[in-house]
């Protein structure tokens, strides 16, 4: 629905992403967006919160049930924060395995976002149907492979604190590979397919094009050191009522997240940007770089697949039950960087904190729609896939004023 | 026969279960063949919940937010057939443990099962509940099968749950007949059996209910083993 309050207008709720979004746009007399506010609407079911006291083993189930997009990057993520904290390593056929649940997790969910821009792009309802059966198909090998290798599709109960519960069969694994190399098949076509609905369509040139700096740990997996060395210093964060002024910000659900004291975006045009030297910008680049990031998934899933001892064990058991040391997880969702962290004393988890993918995005959301009109925000908003039950968490800035910071390091790193 | 209306509204939930939703795969557009979906957020653009032959509610309403609450009540006004669609409308889940106090919406801290605010024709429970329930459920109440329906439509599905369940109202009433189908609907993997009967690991358990729906005993009625308790009291 959209309304016109005098010179804002507002979008509530956005449509075809997940979550409850809402857009406030401040326009000029011909409708171009001059300053852009991207907010989450999701009630906060505070997480964070309800983790303090309880044992660690139930910090991946919980967090796995902030998102049912991307389940495995939050239970991952936070075995990974848990295991520095207490001090465990995964053996390496464990974190193979895991990192193929998580690619399975990606060939559902990039390809899900080519069904909510299918009728931005497509509006022949026969070839709509023909492209959606070939999405569908390519989802149910992504959700296969995740299910085989994490126990479930949706929140995958394998992925457990020191590695994976299970190790696959042979043959489970000889049939992954097969589905791979189809999956690939509906990938070309596919990606064919939306690459000319791309060229065909109408979308302004330079839409989306931003400048704000860009964050990625990895091309496909994440890595935890890379956060905590170039990133993790330069945290900081507003609440909402800050960034976005009183009025609007008062119902924001997410904090804004900030490095360096800048909002930054992440997801698969950072990832491209940093490890394969992608400089294209705007909304068409970011919708592009994610076809891109499916090729790239194919490829190391099979990778995997050739490397993977079935016969291996691929789970450690904890040899200490912590002190309170943080603990920083960091897995790549399909959305971008997602970082847990948490202290575990005594098999407890006593902090925790979560900064998922589009947390991040949701400021460079805002800025994206700006110096365009406003029929085209939510052509913005889908090309980021926010995930706005995720992201329900984080605090604000002001157009890089920060009115409220909070450092988040708690004793530092030790 | 005129084709139902279908909506599917989003509460405060991961949307896990909309996902399992559209793990139907291809079997989405027989459903859509056999409803035509009017309201689901993730996939079109209708804004506004209309009136609907059925309607899918996923997630908790959250108490502390009369949008939520509002958003509860006219998906109730606007639909003739309501179902608790996964864990967190109809037995609330791992919203159970909510406890408020998160930055930046303090308040935020209850997420009752939706029956305790508006009246549940069908409960799907389950973190999230298998993607065929959507299919069969639809399908069922398209072609009337109310025989289909009738154990979701039993209150014993929807409501407070636990691992416990199983121990108080299966194993403690000698009905658990060891046949492990609590243990391998449980979307955690909390359940093992051991010595033939179920054993739960509570730091795993969501609460979403899902053992004690799949338990096959979990059909009897109580009323009848409390009458054979007497009975046998009497002897």
């Amino acid at each position: 629905m959209v309304f016109v309050l005098g010179e804002t207008i507002v979008i509530a709720p956005t449509t075809r992403n997940e979550g409850h979004g809402k857009f406030v746009l401040e326009v000029d007399d011909n409708g171009i967006v001059k300053k852009g506010n991207f907010l989450s609407m999701v009630t906060v079911r505070g997480f964070e919160k309800f983790l303090l006291g309880r044992a660690m083993e139930f910090g991946p189930v919980a967090t796995s049930r902030f998102c049912g997009l991307c389940p495995p990057t939050h239970a991952t993520a936070s075995s990974e924060a848990i295991e520095r904290s207490i001090g465990l390593s995964p053996p390496p056929n464990g974190l193979l395995l895991r990192e193929l649940c998580n690619i399975g997790n990606h060939l559902h969910d990039h390809p899900l976002q080519q069904v909510l821009i299918l009728p931005d792009f497509v509006k022949d309802a026969g070839k709509a149907r023909e492209a959606l059966l070939r999405i569908q198909k390519m989802r149910r090998i992504g959700q296969y492979i995740c299910s085989v290798t994490g126990g479930e599709a949706i929140h995958s109960p394998y992925i457990r604190i020191g590695g994976m519960y299970a190790n696959i069969s042979e043959a489970a694994r000889k049939k992954l590979i097969e589905l791979l190399v189809e999956c690939r098949q509906y990938h070309d076509a596919q990606r064919r397919f939306m690459e000319e609905a791309f060229e065909a369509s109408d979308v302004p040139k330079g839409l989306g094009a931003i400048d704000v700096d860009m964050m990625a740990t990895d091309l496909i997996y994440g890595r935890s050191d890379v956060y905590e060395e170039e990133y993790y210093p330069h945290y900081s964060e507003l609440l909402p009522a800050n960034y976005y002024g009183k009025e609007i910000g008062v119902e924001a659900c997410t904090m804004i997240p900030m490095i360096k004291g800048k909002i930054i975006e992440v997801g698969p045009r950072a990832r491209l940007w940093k490890f394969r030297g992608y400089k294209e910008k705007g909304t068409m680049a970011l919708n592009r770089a994610r076809l891109e990031e499916i090729s790239i998934r194919i490829d190391r899933g099979l990778e995997i697949l050739k490397q993977l001892n079935t016969r291996a064990h691929t789970l450690n058991k904890p040899v200490s039950y912590g002190t309170g040391r943080l603990g920083i997880g960091i897995n790549e969702a399909p959305r971008g960087t997602n970082v847990h962290m948490v202290r575990v004393e005594d098999g407890r988890i006593t902090y925790y904190k979560a900064m998922p993918a589009t947390m991040w995005n949701i400021p460079a959301i805002g800025r994206a729609t700006e110096g365009f009109h406003y029929k085209w925000a939510q052509w913005v908003m889908r090309s980021y896939d926010p995930c706005i039950s995720c992201a329900t968490h984080v605090l604000v800035v002001n157009e890089g004023k920060v009115i409220e910071e909070r450092w988040l390091r708690p004793g530092g790193i030790q | 026969m005129r084709k139902p209306k279908f909506a599917y509204v989003h509460l405060a939930a991961c949307s896990g279960c909309e996902i399992s939703f559209l793990d139907n795969f291809e079997k989405v557009l027989d459903i859509m063949d056999m409803v035509d979906i009017e309201y689901m957020t993730l996939i079109m653009d209708n804004t506004e919940i209309p009136k609907v032959d059925v309607v899918f509610v996923d997630g908790a309403a959250c108490l502390q937010s009369k949008e939520a609450v509002e958003t509860l009540k006219k998906a109730r006004e606007n639909a003739s057939y309501l179902v608790a669609w996964g864990g967190c409308s109809t037995t609330a889940t791992i919203n159970t443990f909510a406890r408020g106090g998160q930055l930046p919406q303090p308040q935020h801290e209850s997420y009752p099962p939706i029956h305790r605010l508006v009246k549940v024709d069908a409960y799907v429970p389950g973190s999230p509940p298998g993607p065929g329930m959507a299919y069969n459920l639809i399908k069922a109440l398209v072609e009337g099968d109310l025989e289909y329906l009738k154990y979701l439509s039993s209150y014993s599905v929807g409501g407070f749950a636990c691992g416990c369940d199983l121990w108080k109202d299966i194993v403690e009433n000698s009905l658990c007949i060891g046949c492990g189908a609590c243990a391998m609907a449980c979307p955690t993997r909390a359940i093992t059996m051991v010595l033939g009967r179920p054993n739960v690991v509570f730091d795993r358990c969501v609460k979403c209910g899902a053992c004690y729906a799949q338990c096959p005993r979990s059909f009897l009625p109580t009323a009848a083993i409390e009458n054979m308790m007497k009975k046998l009291m009497e002897e």
